[in-house]
Parts: structure tokens; sequence; C-alpha cells
């Protein structure tokens, strides 16, 4: 009995301090796209789901995908999604909606670099309903980030308490509870129902070139991603998923600054490609891509871009989702 | 594992509560344990070199009671000589390859995690057994968690056996005073690196980093070193003291208010005091007690009289010693050169002793006089400030090269790490600042004898989970998101 009141206030502390964070991760958390996502997979069957990061968001529109192949399809991909994102992602939907097919978008910068203190996966793990998928997402996520990440999800927001009249207003709408995509736009972004992430052909990012290079400093980043990369397609042979793989286009400027770098990414995913038997689809390099034809596999000029690192504009957007969805349909 | 990753604070409430629910007699197992089970998450392959440090320290502990010269010189040349292996061999490839014709190829060689801490604990383990300063250790478990105990094995402080190893192996009962007193310091710790060392660090990195670009901020970048390297260090130390603190364990304290110190000997017994105390002990006196010390003290008495030629050797000893302080912080010049910059200033110090004695009494100045001390420790505060443009380059150019820049017109720059949001800088800034003036009022409290967390214990328990919850808060609402890295784990 002495002992349990001695322990008795740092059990009230403990408490008093989650419940703190509990409090400070309602106001301070927006509402964002992976709530709609997540409850759209958990809920629905698509025969396509697109996983990836915002090169896949953006370049990948599924409603003309689902025009040319004639099946459903639903993008999942977002800036931030690492390939452990992604296998956890693929996990939940499996549980009960298992897609036909899953296109894996690619991005080989993401690769060589590292996965922690990344709101997107965080608050992705929030929105998730209970369940065995969802304990080992905390999990790894537990020893991928440090103590705040994990315990104070909040504090990635940190920048934005102005907003929290307008979070807490938004969480108490209808649209929120609808899961509706209408209380995005007031934040500038735009997703669509079906998880398009379009950027307009009027926008303009940072034009400069990114540093990219595999060296030994990241090769662990690489590692952890591939491991994760193989997990997602050992999932797919269990539950009977064709798994296709691809990358999208990236501007011809960038191609030319960091060509050896996309030179072993595609050769590295071929090696995987070849071990795992799946269908690879490289449109950044068009002279390495697997079917050399030039209408298909066009080189990409700046305009289709918004920015150096290759996200592509509406416009590009959609003839580029045309060309894979023929591909796709080819096979 | 970081002292901020989840996995840490995991093991660490698993350490705690495994510690508290076995019995007494074979907790001491359990750390041990617990401390194999930290090192081999740095990576499996270096659990061999402790291993290597804990068997030769055994064994060499054993035979040293012998008295035989041979019997401890070995494994200290085994000890040091792995060390020395591991840490020096590509500087000195490099130094080679200066010579014309000579391309010897650098070694793949991975520093293991905290070598240098433990080759230092385990080494005054053996001295001291030789000296007959303490009983050889029979049980090799034992002695393997005096040298490995998890809080310290990253960055100190070294522990001497006579002290640590009985409270290891003591079997503490609990006592919730105990873990008040821990997580206290855990938390303090946690606020000096998390909102101090890594906002200051944004300011270091940005100005070190890119010194040819950005010219004139040197006496910027090594102030805000000073707060980084001091917050970053000590507040590593709090969190070792504090995670111990809450098993019963008292390890040394490391800093005693640094910046306070009126002379550069006075830094350097307040900073990183283990450290200094086990150059003292154990390659000062066996210096200047040597022969052959000795015969030169004699002959310099001879050549400068009395009062400097006791001080020439001082001050020779004082060289050596922080030669070899700034060979231990790395392989590189610079850090030679900073060594070599404390030794000779405190050597200087010694022979002018008198002279300052003699100006001091004409013209009425006592040590006790208010502004005399002001101006005491802002001389000290910035000797020190200056020696870390030797230690925080990568280079004697880039040490010369910042420091000449200094003289300009730009002296500060709020703005420098982010030229595009300089309101961002601004809260960046103020963090910082707002960070130092609570350091500096705990340093003054503890300064002048105030037990600053039996003030925190005097509060009732919801008072002190209200102030916890807040500090953590804190960190989380400004700390800087980075690795998590400690400055010393590097050494």
């Amino acid at each position: 009995m002495r002992i349990f009141k001695k322990l008795l206030p740092f059990a009230s502390g403990l408490c008093f301090f989650l419940g703190i964070n509990m409090l400070l991760n309602y106001l301070i958390i927006p509402y964002q796209f992976p709530r709609m996502k997540i409850h759209r997979i958990e809920t629905e069957t698509f025969q396509d789901l697109i996983l990836g990061t915002s090169h896949g968001s953006s370049a990948i529109d599924p409603e003309v995908l689902t025009e040319v192949t004639g099946r459903s399809s639903f993008n999942t991909a977002a800036g931030g999604q690492y390939p452990r994102d992604n296998y956890y992602l693929l996990a939940d939907a499996c549980r009960q909606h298992r897609p036909e097919r899953v296109i894996i978008e690619y991005d080989p910068a993401y690769w060589i670099s590292k996965d922690s203190f990344n709101r997107n996966a965080r608050y992705q793990l929030d929105v998730m309903a209970l369940s065995p998928v969802k304990l080992g997402y905390f999990k790894d996520l537990c020893f991928a980030g440090d103590i705040r990440y994990v315990l104070m999800p909040w504090f990635l927001y940190n920048d934005s308490f102005d907003r929290i009249a307008k979070n807490v207003e938004i969480k108490r709408s209808e649209a929120y509870a609808r899961y509706d995509v209408s209380p995005f736009a007031d934040g500038g972004q735009v997703c669509e129902i079906n998880g398009f992430t379009p950027i307009q052909d009027k926008a303009e990012g940072d034009r400069s070139i990114p540093d990219l290079e595999f060296s030994d400093e990241n090769e662990r980043y690489v590692r952890i991603n591939a491991e994760y990369f193989k997990k997602t397609l050992q999932l797919c042979e269990r539950e009977g998923i064709e798994a296709v793989v691809v990358t999208t286009p990236v501007p011809a400027e960038t191609l030319a600054e960091t060509e050896p770098f996309y030179r072993e990414a595609h050769q590295r995913m071929e090696a995987i490609a070849a071990e795992y038997d799946f269908i690879y689809l490289d449109y950044a390099w068009p002279s390495l891509g697997a079917p050399p034809e030039e209408e298909a596999f066009p080189v990409w000029e700046s305009q289709c871009f918004s920015d150096g690192e290759g996200h592509m504009r509406i416009s590009a957007a959609q003839k580029f989702t045309r060309l894979l969805a023929q591909e796709l349909s080819k096979n | 594992m970081s002292f901020t990753s989840f996995e840490f604070w995991l093991l660490v409430a698993v350490c705690v509560t495994g510690y508290y629910l076995f019995p007494a007699r074979i907790r001491w197992t359990w750390l041990l344990g617990i401390s194999g089970l930290y090192y081999a998450a740095a990576g499996p392959g270096f659990l061999l070199y402790l291993l290597f440090a804990v068997l030769t320290a055994w064994i060499g502990g054993m035979a040293a009671v012998s008295g035989k010269k041979a019997a401890v010189a070995l494994p200290l040349l085994l000890d040091f000589g792995m060390l020395a292996w591991l840490k020096y061999t590509n500087f000195l490839i490099s130094c080679l390859n200066h010579f014309p014709g000579v391309t010897l190829p650098y070694l793949e060689l991975l520093l293991p995690l905290g070598i240098s801490f433990y080759t230092f604990q385990s080494a005054g383990y053996l001295l001291d057994v030789y000296w007959k300063r303490c009983e050889p250790e029979r049980n090799p478990a034992k002695l393997a968690l005096f040298i490995s105990f998890f809080p310290q094995l990253m960055q100190g402080p070294i522990g001497r056996y006579q002290t640590l190893s009985p409270q290891l192996t003591q079997g503490h009962s609990f006592d919730d005073t105990l873990i008040w007193r821990g997580i206290c310091r855990i938390t303090w710790g946690l606020m000096k690196k998390i909102v101090l060392a890594d906002n200051a660090a944004l300011y270091v990195n940005r100005i070190f980093g890119a010194y040819t670009d950005i010219r004139g901020l040197g006496f910027q970048g090594v102030l805000m070193y000073s707060i980084q390297l001091y917050a970053d260090f000590s507040g590593g130390i709090d969190i070792a003291l504090g995670i111990a603190e809450m098993m019963g364990i008292r390890l040394d304290e490391n800093f005693r208010q640094p910046f306070f110190a009126k002379t550069l000997t006075d830094f350097w017994h307040r900073w990183h005091i283990t450290l200094g105390t086990w150059m003292k002990d154990y390659v000062f006196y066996p210096i200047t007690l040597s022969e052959w010390m000795r015969t030169l003290r004699q002959r310099s008495r001879k050549w400068f009289g009395r009062e400097i030629g006791k001080a020439f050797c001082i001050g020779i000893a004082n060289v050596i010693i922080f030669v070899v302080v700034g060979i231990w912080h790395g392989p590189a010049w610079h850090y030679i050169a900073y060594g070599l910059y404390n030794g000779l200033l405190i050597a200087a110090g010694g022979f002018f002793t008198g002279s300052f004695r003699k100006w001091k009494k004409s013209l009425g100045i006592t040590d006790q006089t208010a502004w005399f001390r002001g101006f005491r420790m802002l001389r000290t505060f910035l000797i020190v400030n200056i020696s870390w443009f030797l230690d925080r380059s990568v280079s004697l150019g880039q040490a010369w090269q910042m420091f000449k820049d200094s003289f300009g017109s730009r002296l500060w720059s709020v703005t420098v790490i982010d030229p595009s949001d300089p309101e961002k800088c601004m809260v960046r800034f103020l963090t910082i600042a707002a960070g130092c003036a609570v350091l500096l009022t705990v340093s003054i409290l503890s300064e002048k004898g105030k037990d600053v967390r039996g003030m925190f214990l005097k509060l009732p328990w919801w008072g002190r989970i209200l102030l916890l919850t807040g500090a953590m808060l804190l960190c989380a609402l400004y700390g800087n998101m980075d690795d998590g890295g400690f400055i010393y784990a590097n050494f």
C-alpha cells in the first residue's frame, strides 16, 4: 500500500502528460488528406491502388486511369510517404478491401534520405483504424523517430498555432464527419476525392536541380527503404495482388544533371524486379526504360513540371497517366 | 541509440522498473544485461572491443597486484594501442601521404561507441590497482559492469572504480525522492540539449560550414558554439546522472558552472571535470613526480630561480597534458593546436603569477573586488571562446581565416541561418536567449551553493508534475528537430 501511494504521483503525472498531449494533438494537428484516403481504402475496394510519393500524387490521375483501363482506381500517394508508409497503407487496405493491382510509384530520391520526423506518416498512423497493422506501424515509427515524434506529434506543427480555431471549427464540421475534401481547399491545398493532387499549369516552384547521388552515407537509408519495398512486394505475393512499379518522368534538365543517380536507381530497381518478377516502367529514363518506343516514353521538357524535382503540372500529368494506362492495358 | 530516441527511453523505463523488481543481490546483473543490450544496439561487432577492454582490465588487474611494472604496462599498451589504432591510423596515413612519393591507402576503421571513455575508465582502474589504491576485482562480470554501465558509456562521466563499483553492485532500495531527483535532472538535461544546444547548432553549423561565404561572423559563431557545446555536453551528462540517480547510483559531476571561472586553470577545474582529474591523477602527477622531471626541476631552479624554475616544470607538464587532451579530442592538427593553446596559456599564467601579484598589490586590487572578479570572468570567457575557433573548425586554416575575418564591420546576424524567413530566425534566436537566461539563473543559484533540485522537491507532487510537463512541452515546442546526436559521443 505504501509503495502504491509513492507510485501514484508518477502514474498521475503520466496520465496528465498524455492527456495534455491528446488535447494539443486535437487542437494543433489539422485535418489533412490522409484521413480521407485511409477512410476510403478501409471502406471501399479499388481494383487499382496507387502508392507512392508526391511525384505519384501529382502525376497519376485515377480518373484518366479508370477511363482508359475501365478499372476502379484510387491514388494514395503523398508527399513524404516512404516505402514504410506505403507498406502499411497497403496492409491496412488488405485487411478488408484487397486491391487487384498496386501501382507503386518509385521515387529514388526518397530512397537516399532519412524518413523520420514526417508529418504525413505520423498523421496517417493516427487516423488508421485500430488493428494489428496500426500497432505494427506504431512500433516501427517508434523505432524510427525520436521521443517527441512518438509521444507529441503536435510538435511537428509547432509553426501553426494560429490555425487552432480553424482546426477546431473544421473538426466539428459536417464535412469532417463525412471525410469530405472541401476543407482542404481552405488551406490552399487541393486534393480530389480520388486522391489525385493536381498541380495547376501555372504553378511555379523551385527550379533548382536537387543534389542526388548514392553514397556510403545514405546507403543505410537505401537499405531500410529497400527492405520495406520488398516487404510490400512480399505482401502482394501473399495476397495475390499484381504489382507494377513506375518511376514518373523528371525534367530533361534534371536528368542531364543527375544522370549517374537515375541510371543507378534504374539498375537497382531492375535487379529487384528480376528477383520479384514485376513490371517496372521507368519514365524518368527513356533510354533505359523498358520498351524503347519514343512515343510511349517521350522526353519531358521542363514546362511539364512545376519545379526542378519533377512534380508534374496537371496537363502533363493527364497526358502521362494516359500513356501509363495504355501501357498497363497491354499487360 | 540516441538519448533522444524512443527506444532509449523505453530501455531506461524497463531498466529502472526491473532494477527495483529484482532482489537486491542480483540487481547488478540486470544492469549488466541492460548495458550489454544498449551497447549491442550500436552494433553487435562493437561488443567485441568492449569485451577486449574488460578482459585486459580484469587479467591486468589480477596481475597488477604483484607490483610488477610489466603487469600493468602490457594491458595499458593493449588498451591504448587499440584506441590509437582505431582513432589515429588514418590521421597518421594522411600525414605520411604528404611526403613525396608516398600514397598509402586509407583504412576503413569504425570507431566503437564510447571507446575513449571506457578505455580511460579501465586504464584508471588498472593504475589504481597497481598503485594499491584499490583491490583488484575478482569477478569479471562486476568489472564489466563498472566499465560498461550504460548511462555513462557514450560520453562519460569517467568514473573511478573505488567510488562507482560498490554503488553499482550494492542494490539500492526504492526511494521516490531519488526518482523525482532523477526525473528532474533528466528533464533539465533534455531541455539544455533540445532547446539550447540544438538551436544554437543551427547557427554554429551555418557559420562554420559556410565560413568562406559568410565572413565576419566568427565571434557570433564561437559564442553560439559555447552555448551549444556546454548545453550539449552538460545536458547529456545531466541525463546520464539522472538515469543513474533514479537507481540510487551517484555518478561524478562533470561540470561546475564553467563560465564563472576566473582563470583558464579554473575553467578546466569546472569543465569536463572527470577528464581533468583523470589527467591530473594518471598523467600530470606521474610526469611531475618522475625522475627526469625532478632533475629538470633542480636544473631549472638553478637557471631561472626558485619560482620561475618551479613554474617552468609545471608548465611543461601542463603543455604535455593539454596536447594529450587535444589529441584525445580527435586525430587532427587543429585539435592539437587547441591543446597547445590551452597548455601554453596556462603555463604562461604560471610564469607571470608573481608579477600579477605585484601589480595587483600596487594597484590596491584584491581577488574579492567585485569589478575585478567580473573582469577576470570576462577575460577567461574570451580566452575560452577564442580557443573554440581551433576546436570547432575543421582545419587550422579555417580557424585562422575565421578569426581574422571576425574583426570586420559585420559582427552579428540573427537571420544568417535562413535569410528567407526572418520571423522563424527571430523565434530561434529568442529561444536561445531565453534558454541562456534560465541557464544563467540556475547557474548563479548553484554557484551560490543553493540546491536547485532541492527547491523542486519542496513543491507539492502536483506542482512538480505541472513543472515537468511544462518543461517537456517547451522542449517539443521550441526544440530543434535533429538526429539528437551528442558532440562528445564522437570522441
